[in-house]
């Protein structure tokens, strides 16, 4: 008994040494799980989602004003083709595709004392979609959009890990349509219409 | 005979003596047109240190004792790889104290840290070490810190300020560090006032380590409102004497008053001097001055008092037109005239047992203008318009009588700036204030002067020295030409960095060059 007792009589006082000499140390303070120089956030688009476009983006942090966004989603919606052609179009065939998403993000070092990735951010972005059409009686193969935006957001830490992010963007969409069969005026067509997004995302921070 | 010339002429160059006092100049250098000059940090072994905020870093300037740019050496603010903010630095003999912080949110607390620096060098002549700390919840409110030195700079106050909770007390701590930066004293203090309704103004450290700190107690949070009846915000000077033992609330109260203005000090005897100005009308203008000196030891009130300005110096320099408006408002609203927009600057205590107070016009505007284009697109546009004019200087003596008072007629006006180049720098040598500021030749010269002057000469600016005396009396002339060294003067980071000198920082664009004037021993 005397034995046991002294092993855990010499534990704890090994473990308030311990504890007492962690605080002592500077590296103490500065332990916050690698909060502070976070370099890779996961996120998962929940704006999207809501609007039939589920996926993921990774945003990595260059430096303390830069970070670079990609990711992948997969697209259930129609594009909204404004001139696209001069007959009515059934409603495509097939709906889902994937779509890819580009962004560089330039945050605003000067404000508070917050630095990338957690911070107003003003950001260039450029999603590319495709999606396949057919129209009555005609063929028109697939449509893809190139668009570039302007976006300005937010993201703050939510927790130790958690993190949220909300942008708004606008920019042009330009539409290609490569083929179109049985049409009068056959292709390639290029149209542009403008577009705006809502961006709300839950990141987890690696 | 090119190195005769250089060695005779180029002293001459740089070198202009007007009779009690010498200009001398540093060479032109160029640094990066994102970074700021934010103020004098120290002198050593003839060098100057010079602290500069570039973007996303803090480096100091190194001049020679010539003014001449030397280096510039980039503050290490990270700790591994992660990231400090930087809280301020002062010199401590021969090595620079800096201050830095850490906000760690996993511990949820906000670590303050210093190192030293050689002056010989600027390399780290000691490791991080910790000062203080602020625990928080959430990151948006973590708390700041600021520091104060004593005026023979052996005792630094660390001030920390706790978070904010709605609706709670005024809570802070100080730490008063020694100049081996061992603690002295600390002490967590939480005020009988709603946090929300108090705002601490101003803090000085005096030698012996005691600590005095101004604040406004508001009766709402709408302080700035106009005046119903008694003014509805108090002045509170609260000291923390015997390293922090004896604590002490002083009340300025004036009554009926408004007091729109308050600066203190403690003077050689450690009583606590204090004065400003009031008002009868609000918050945006002065009628008087107060002063009053209260004895530190038994906490008794020594000399209370205060003085109206006569008609005569509130309308001086303004014009008839205003004169009779001015009248005519008064007249409607039963209100007495009064000065508009008056900051007090400089509190400047005296041996005798006097102050003189040193105060400037300063006000902005704001115009938005709409405007079409020839689409029928409307389009806003906002603009600031910084406007520091007169200044004025009352010497009040030991009793608390106005000794004399004058007024410097002074128009800087500028656009969407912040006034960079506006406002001024005062430098008290002996009995002397010299004002030091830009003034246009327009605004300087005469009619007369003007119509003999070529239309370049008329657009110059002129870094002008209004020089005060004991009496009240005061002389202006020009300090420079600004246009002939290609440069301009920003008062707002020049500063007297010894008994006899001023040390001037000047820019232009990327250009910029310090200069000095020395009043002699």
């Amino acid at each position: 008994m005397k034995v046991i007792l002294t092993i855990a009589f010499s534990l704890i006082l090994c473990g308030i040494g311990r504890s007492q000499s962690d605080k002592d140390s500077i590296d103490y303070y500065f332990d916050d799980n690698n909060i502070s120089n976070a370099r890779v956030l996961i996120k998962l688009d929940i704006a999207g989602a809501l609007a039939g476009d589920y996926g993921a983006r990774i945003e990595y942090k260059l430096n303390n004003a830069i970070g670079i966004e990609a990711g992948l989603s997969y697209w259930t919606g129609a594009l909204l083709l404004k001139n696209a052609v001069d007959y009515p179009l059934t409603p495509p065939s097939k709906q889902a595709s994937l779509s890819y998403h580009f962004q560089t993000r330039f945050y605003y070092t000067f404000f508070g004392d917050f630095k990338a990735p957690f911070n107003i951010y003003s950001a260039l972005y450029y999603r590319y979609r495709s999606v396949d059409y057919v129209g009555s009686g005609l063929s028109l193969d697939k449509v893809s959009s190139h668009e570039a935006m302007l976006a300005t957001g937010y993201q703050w830490l939510l927790g130790k890990r958690l993190a949220g992010d909300i942008n708004f963007s606008a920019g042009i969409a330009f539409f290609d349509k490569d083929y179109i069969s049985g049409s009068q005026n056959n292709g390639p067509f290029i149209s542009s219409q403008f577009l705006y997004n809502i961006g709300i995302k839950i990141a987890y921070r690696l | 005979m090119k190195l005769f010339l250089t060695f005779f002429l180029a002293p001459l160059l740089t070198f202009s003596q007007h009779g009690q006092f010498k200009v001398s100049w540093g060479d032109e250098f160029k640094s990066n047109k994102r970074s700021q000059v934010a103020g004098f940090v120290g002198s050593h072994s003839g060098k100057s240190y010079i602290l500069r905020y570039g973007r996303g870093d803090v480096s100091i300037d190194v001049l020679d004792k010539n003014l001449n740019f030397i280096s510039n050496k980039k503050l290490n603010l990270d700790y591994n790889k992660k990231n400090m903010q930087f809280e301020g630095i002062y010199q401590v003999d021969d090595s620079l104290v800096v201050l830095s912080s850490f906000s760690n949110l996993a511990q949820k607390v906000n670590y303050l840290f210093y190192h030293k620096m050689s002056l010989e060098n600027l390399d780290n002549v000691s490791s991080l070490s910790k000062i203080a700390e602020i625990p928080f919840e959430r990151k948006n409110k973590d708390g700041y810190f600021a520091y104060k030195l004593s005026d023979d700079s052996s005792k630094c106050m660390i001030y920390y300020a706790l978070p904010f909770i709605s609706g709670g007390p005024e809570k802070f701590g100080f730490r008063i560090l020694d100049k081996s930066m061992a603690t002295v004293w600390h002490k967590d203090i939480s005020l009988p006032f709603e946090n929300e309704l108090f705002s601490i103004e101003k803090f000085v450290v005096s030698n012996d380590g005691d600590v005095y700190l101004s604040g406004v107690e508001s009766k709402s949070i709408k302080r700035k409102s106009k005046r119903l009846g008694a003014a509805n915000y108090k002045y509170h000077i609260l000291s923390y004497i015997n390293k922090g033992e004896k604590i002490k609330d002083y009340a300025i109260d004036l009554d009926d008053k408004f007091i729109t203005d308050l600066q203190f000090a403690i003077d050689e005897q450690q009583n606590l001097r204090c004065g400003g100005f009031y008002s009868e009308n609000g918050t945006f203008s002065i009628k008087g001055t107060f002063y009053i000196t209260i004895d530190s030891k038994n906490s008794e009130i020594i000399t209370k008092s205060f003085r109206e300005f006569d008609e005569g110096f509130i309308t001086l320099n303004w014009k008839e037109r205003d004169i009779t408006k001015a009248k005519k408002k008064q007249a409607r609203k039963g209100t007495g005239l009064e000065l508009y927009e008056y900051d007090l600057k400089n509190f400047i205590v005296s041996p005798n047992g006097g102050v003189t107070l040193l105060a400037e016009q300063y006000y902005v505007q704001t115009v938005t203008t709409t405007s079409y284009s020839s689409r029928d697109m409307m389009s806003t546009r906002t603009t600031y318009h910084y406007y520091y004019n007169d200044i004025i200087a009352v010497s009040i003596n030991q009793a608390g009588q106005i000794e004399w008072n004058t007024k410097i007629k002074k128009q800087q006006h500028s656009v969407d700036d912040n006034g960079y180049f506006s406002s001024f720098v005062a430098c008290i040598v002996r009995d002397n204030i010299h004002l030091i500021y830009n003034e246009d030749a327009r605004d300087f010269h005469s009619k007369d002067e003007l119509s003999t002057m070529t239309r370049k000469e008329r657009n110059n600016t002129y870094t002008v020295m209004t020089s005060i005396n004991e009496n009240g009396a005061f002389t202006k002339s020009i300090l420079y030409n600004t246009d002939k060294y290609g440069v301009r003067t920003r008062p707002k980071v020049s500063e007297q960095i010894n008994e006899n000198t001023l040390l001037l920082y000047n820019k232009w664009y990327r250009n910029q060059r310090f200069n000095q004037v020395d009043f002699g021993g």
